[in-house]
């Protein structure tokens, strides 16, 4: 049986199973999916709802036809005669993929697909639409010779392709890509609309949620749809009866995992310490968790516990070697950096006499 | 009278060396100039031969060199007496004084005529110093008459013709003293122009035996080639000669005996002079076994090469040769050598391996013939040269040539050394290790090899036919009490920490050493040179990590491998403590040093993204020195290996099985690799565990439909509880009974089969094909309730199931074989993902 969060996925942008906001965007969209398309640069935080609107906007464009997607193992030969293989979901009007899968090698993968793609023009122009839609998903992980590479491509077989662009953070995403591209925008939801979705959710699934429970799960989501839905069906699954107004919301492991890590930051500044925590670093980074991820995790349960005063130098470390991070390419060492900084002003500022 | 004739007596004995020389004059018809600095030459190379005198093709030569000499003296005899007369004759004709000129004039042609004038004035210029180097002998007969000379110059010139006529008075007493006269105002002229034709041509005909020589035997020229340093070295020995030769000439004659001891005030100061550099390491070579540095106990590696020596005969001639002797075990090839016919002498520079093979055929005294790395040394020279030498061949043309009783053949006499093997290489010596594996095979004396790198491919197999014997590095107090007598020798002053030192810095490298200690007697202030080595990455991060080394030696550790450097400097630097910092301080160095790591991560970024490699300066500084620097403290601890590699490949497998897992529900979660790990794959878990861990078998319809909406694999619920289990944390799906699990795996196998009949639940026709089988109607039956459940519950399914029955009245009009139409048409991508992954 399929969880919530996919079982109800809006399917269309407007309408019964439309989109349940932003429906202003959703027409705006309704509008492009016209012959003149351009290219789409979807940007928004995760669990906003950005590859939602770009499978509504497919079936806008082809009909129900888009859904028949299946899986496609794509092999490429780099220029020093290395395979690459790929995954994509395909159908027969468009090709979906997330390039960064095969790390530094994107720009040949990119290049090399879009070019497939483009090269044939549709037969019946009459009956079906004149292009084929390419979706890159988190093209903010694309390098930048890869991101190099798509700018003559995308002018070149604009008639023939179009490029839909899906990402976090448009700082990452070159200039002359985004100048090429119309930028959709896709703020986090609301908590009101959050609040709309889940009650939506729980009266199909007959689910008796108090009021006050469902406001700690709309909190703890921070606009992010996808776990609020994910937590509120671990919720039911942990109390099948029924849930009591007192329910603790259950938290993902590896939050947890953090919260401790910072509790022992906390408890003692010494390098021993610093020992375990590197320990502990490494255990998350090598369970997938982002790094990005964890230093905002724990910048937010180390801020509480320290007094205002050294608040302000903490949060500027934490951007300081979160920068470096981006620049970088050892998680750790910046990770730890942070670590080290933070434990020195906060004993710094302990050992002050008041 | 009597003063006269003990001149006449000296006179006599110095006739016979230039009546020698004129001779070879004539015999050597090419250059009467060039004939007198062979006689010189012969001897000298008959000295420096009589030490060598351990090969018989030499001894064949000498015997060669004597006849020669001898046939050449017969025919100088000869044309001496033809000489004499004509000298006779001549004089009667001439006038007193002219005569004699005339007479020098006329045997020679006419362009010496024309270079003698020049002769003369070149002869006049060198004599008193040529006279005391080369032959001291004549020049005590010459002094009187040279003194004389110098006296009357000033006076008129009117004296000269009276000097001529006691010569003439002489003359009319008596002719043999007559005759002695002349002999000795004409010797006066032949003995300058050897001196200055010597000077000139020494190194020209110091060549042409080497080229005659050239095509007979290239063995030999290596030693021929060294033969100008001996020389050299050879000099002082022979001022000491001289010096001793004049005693017996003081004893003699009371008149000479001063003018003797002025040529012995003379030479003094020469010898005293600057030595010739690196003396000092071919001067102190050890001459007996004692000097040996490090080669003292029964077991030293000497002592073990001349014990397998003494009784090499005893197990490879005669009898000993016949019986089959197997080969130890590799770890006791150093120990038992009785089964080799060679040794191998491995070590590093300097600790005297060549010295003691040579030292070792010394004592037994063999003789020994040597190939280092200036022969060549391929496969056809070895075959040539060695193939006899090491065969019973070689000791029977040795046997006939001397015409002697034929030796004992069943024991050792000659040995080889092959210094240098692991040299063997190249387009020179192709194919020599391999041809001299061969040769040891077969040998009949023994082989010593000598290398530095006993790990070198090509000495790895040669060192299984050999007797191994590892030289190790001396310790310092056994070099030092070698140094210290060196030291005392050439009486230069040092402290036994500054030796230490040098012998530190010079890697226990006992020739290095020597130079060092000879370069610091010139100067006190004198710089030594570490000896370079190899240093490892434990060893150079040791040494980047210690508080006590400079900001220049920690960069240069760095670049022993800079890409690992900050690695190291990274997992080590939290261990670098100081007892005397405060927990604030502590913290505070801790804190800098991240930062420089930090800030290093972004250069080499730059430096292996952007190419900016001249950044490697830079990045020594801040990746390694720095950080170093800046905890302030020593690192106590071990030095560990850098967990950043092993903590990336696990970071790597797991990100592997990641995008795995979201590739394969790809269809159904629109979420990208970091949403699937934070948010989905712990609900999933959930989702598959849980209904087992309460219902146990009855939970198993529950995760097969979990893993077919999103098309997971057995493999990928693995995978997801890689991905989620945390330290410290108990897994939950450890608690499932494991019959739980089989009952699970039985039931994912059926699954795969009963997918078409969901489908033809949908259609209502197929039910009747499949009525025949009881069983699955069964569970198909259970199947069909849910699913008809599932349809009451949401309108979605609705819908899907809609499509499918589209696509399957498309596909089974299509053609045979509906039921496989059937499964290719059923939820499109999905199942054939699904069945894929399966199979």
């Amino acid at each position: 049986m399929a969880l919530w969060v996919d079982k109800y996925r809006p399917k269309d942008l407007l309408g019964k199973d439309g989109v349940d906001y932003h429906i202003e965007q959703a027409n705006h969209l309704k509008f492009l999916s016209a012959d003149c398309m351009p290219h789409l640069l979807f940007c928004g935080p995760s669990g906003a709802g950005k590859k939602t609107r770009i499978k509504c906007l497919l079936r806008e464009l082809y009909g129900v036809g888009v859904e028949k997607t299946q899986l496609i193992m794509k092999s490429f030969t780099s220029p020093s005669n290395k395979k690459l293989e790929i995954q994509t979901v395909s159908s027969n009007y468009h090709i979906e993929m997330t390039p960064s899968d095969v790390g530094i090698y994107d720009r040949v993968v990119v290049q090399d697909l879009v070019k497939e793609m483009a090269q044939t023009s549709q037969i019946e122009s009459t009956s079906q639409r004149s292009f084929k839609v390419v979706v890159l998903c988190e093209a903010d992980s694309l390098t930048r010779d890869a991101q190099h590479g798509l700018r003559r491509t995308m002018e070149k077989y604009a008639n023939n392709c179009k490029i839909v662009l899906s990402c976090e953070s448009l700082s990452r995403i070159i200039e002359p890509l985004q100048s090429r591209c119309i930028i959709i925008n896709v703020p986090a939801p609301t908590d009101e609309d959050v609040t709309k979705v889940l009650r939506k959710v729980i009266e199909r699934e007959s689910f008796l949620l108090p009021e006050n429970v469902l406001q700690k799960i709309v909190e703890k989501s921070e606009g992010n749809l996808r776990r609020a839905i994910l937590m509120t069906e671990a919720l039911r699954m942990e109390n099948e009866s029924g849930v009591a107004e007192s329910v603790v919301i259950p938290v993902p492991e590896w939050e947890i995992y953090i919260q401790e890590t910072a509790r022992l930051i906390l408890q003692k500044q010494s390098s021993d310490m610093l020992l375990k925590v590197r320990e502990r670093l490494y255990e998350l980074l090598s369970r997938c968790i982002p790094p990005t991820v964890i230093f905002k995790k724990l910048l937010e349960h180390l801020l509480p516990k320290c007094p205002p005063q050294i608040a302000r130098e903490v949060v500027s470390e934490a951007a300081k070697f979160e920068h470096r991070l981006v620049l970088g390419q050892k998680a750790i060492f910046h990770l730890e950096g942070f670590v080290a900084a933070f434990m020195d002003i906060y004993l710094t500022n302990a050992s002050k006499p008041k | 009278m009597s003063t006269k004739r003990k001149i006449v007596v000296s006179s006599d004995s110095d006739d016979d060396m230039p009546f020698t020389q004129e001779k070879q004059k004539k015999a050597a018809t090419p250059a009467k100039k060039r004939t007198k600095p062979v006689v010189l030459t012969d001897d000298d190379e008959e000295e420096e031969n009589a030490p060598q005198k351990k090969t018989a093709p030499k001894r064949s030569r000498k015997q060669e060199k004597e006849e020669s000499d001898i046939t050449s003296d017969e025919d100088e005899l000869v044309r001496g007496t033809d000489e004499k007369k004509k000298r006779k004759g001549g004089k009667k004709e001439l006038p007193v004084g002219q005569k004699t000129l005339d007479y020098m004039f006329k045997p020679s042609s006419s362009s010496s005529k024309r270079d003698d004038p020049k002769k003369k004035v070149e002869k006049t210029l060198v004599n008193p110093a040529d006279f005391f180097k080369n032959s001291p002998a004549p020049s005590a007969s010459k002094l009187p008459k040279v003194a004389p000379k110098t006296v009357e110059k000033p006076k008129t010139p009117a004296k000269k013709p009276v000097e001529i006529s006691p010569s003439t008075k002489e003359n009319t007493k008596t002719k043999k003293v007559s005759d002695d006269e002349f002999v000795d105002s004409d010797d006066s002229f032949d003995t300058f122009t050897p001196i200055t034709v010597k000077k000139k041509t020494p190194e020209k005909r110091k060549e042409t035996p080497k080229k005659k020589e050239l095509p007979s035997v290239k063995k030999e020229f290596p030693k021929k080639q060294s033969i100008p340093v001996k020389k050299e070295k050879e000099t002082p020995q022979k001022k000491a000669l001289s010096v001793k030769k004049d005693p017996p000439k003081v004893t003699s004659e009371s008149s000479s005996s001063s003018q003797v001891s002025t040529s012995s005030v003379v030479f003094q100061p020469k010898p005293s002079g600057p030595p010739p550099a690196l003396s000092w390491v071919d001067k102190y070579k050890p001459k007996r076994m004692g000097e040996l540095v490090g080669q003292n106990g029964d077991k030293s590696p000497i002592n073990k090469l001349l014990e397998w020596i003494k009784d090499w005969a005893k197990h490879n001639l005669g009898e000993g040769a016949k019986i089959k002797k197997p080969k130890p075990a590799p770890w006791m090839s150093s120990q038992d050598g009785t089964s080799f016919k060679a040794a191998l002498l491995s070590g590093s520079p300097g600790v005297g391996k060549t010295t003691c093979a040579y030292m070792a055929c010394q004592q037994l005294g063999l003789q020994l013939v040597e190939m280092n790395a200036s022969d060549v040394r391929s496969k056809k020279h070895l075959e040539a040269k060695i193939g006899e030498l090491s065969g019973s061949h070689q000791i029977e043309q040795f046997f006939g040539a001397k015409k002697c009783a034929p030796q004992d053949n069943q024991k050792v006499h000659h040995i080889l050394i092959m210094d240098e093997v692991d040299g063997m290489s190249g387009n020179e010596d192709r194919a020599g290790i391999s041809e001299l594996i061969q040769i040891i095979k077969e040998s009949k004396i023994p082989i010593i090899c000598i290398c530095n790198d006993r790990q070198h491919p090509k000495i790895r197999t040669l060192a299984n036919y050999c007797y191994d014997l590892r030289f190790p590095k001396p310790r310092v107090e056994t070099i030092r009490s070698r140094m210290m007598t060196i030291c005392s020798q050439e009486k230069m002053k040092i402290g036994k920490e500054e030796l230490d030192e040098i012998i530190e810095l010079s890697g226990h490298d006992v020739r290095q050493t020597i130079y060092n200690l000879q370069m610091r007697s010139k100067g006190v202030g004198a710089k030594i040179n570490q000896k370079d080595m190899a240093v490892d990455a434990f060893s150079a991060a040791r040494r980047l990590l210690d508080s006590r080394t400079t900001l220049m030696e920690k960069q240069e550790m760095f670049f022993t491998d800079y890409g690992i450097m900050p690695l190291f400097v990274q997992d080590n630097y939290l261990n670098m403590k100081n007892e005397k910092h405060s927990p604030i301080q502590a913290i505070r160095g801790i804190r800098k040093a991240a930062d420089f790591i930090s800030l290093g991560d972004l250069i080499d970024r730059q430096i292996r993204g952007g190419g900016s490699w001249k950044l490697l300066n830079e990045q020594s500084m801040i990746s390694a020195a720095l950080p170093a620097i800046a905890t302030g403290g020593h690192l106590k601890a071990m030095i560990q290996f850098p967990s950043w590699l092993g903590k990336n490949s696990t970071a790597g497998k797991r990100k592997r099985l990641l995008q795995q897992l979201v590739q394969h529900t790809h269809l159904k979660v629109s979420a990208g690799t970091h949403s699937f790990a934070t948010d989905y794959a712990p609900m999933l878990r959930q989702k598959i565990t849980k209904p087992l861990l309460e219902h146990e078998a009855d939970g198993i319809p529950d995760v097969i439909s979990t893993m077919t909406e999103y098309d997971l694999i057995k493999d990928d619920t693995e995978a997801l509880t890689e991905i989620v289990a945390w330290p410290g944390k108990i897994d939950p799906a450890s608690k499932i009974l494991s019959k739980v699990k089989a009952s699970l795996t039985r039931t994912l196998n059926k699954t795969g089969r009963m997918l078409p009949y969901s489908m033809d639940s949908v259609s209502k026709g197929k039910k009747r094909g499949v009525n025949s089988i009881g069983i699955e109607m069964d569970e198909e039956g259970n199947l069909v309730e849910k699913f008809e459940d599932e349809d009451g519950e949401s309108d979605n399914e609705d819908n899907e199931e809609k499509t499918t029955d589209v696509v399957i009245k498309v596909r089974t009009g299509g053609g045979a074989g509906a039921s496989k139409s059937a499964r290719g048409g059923r939820g499109g991508g999905r199942a054939r993902g699904g069945r894929g992954s399966k199979k």
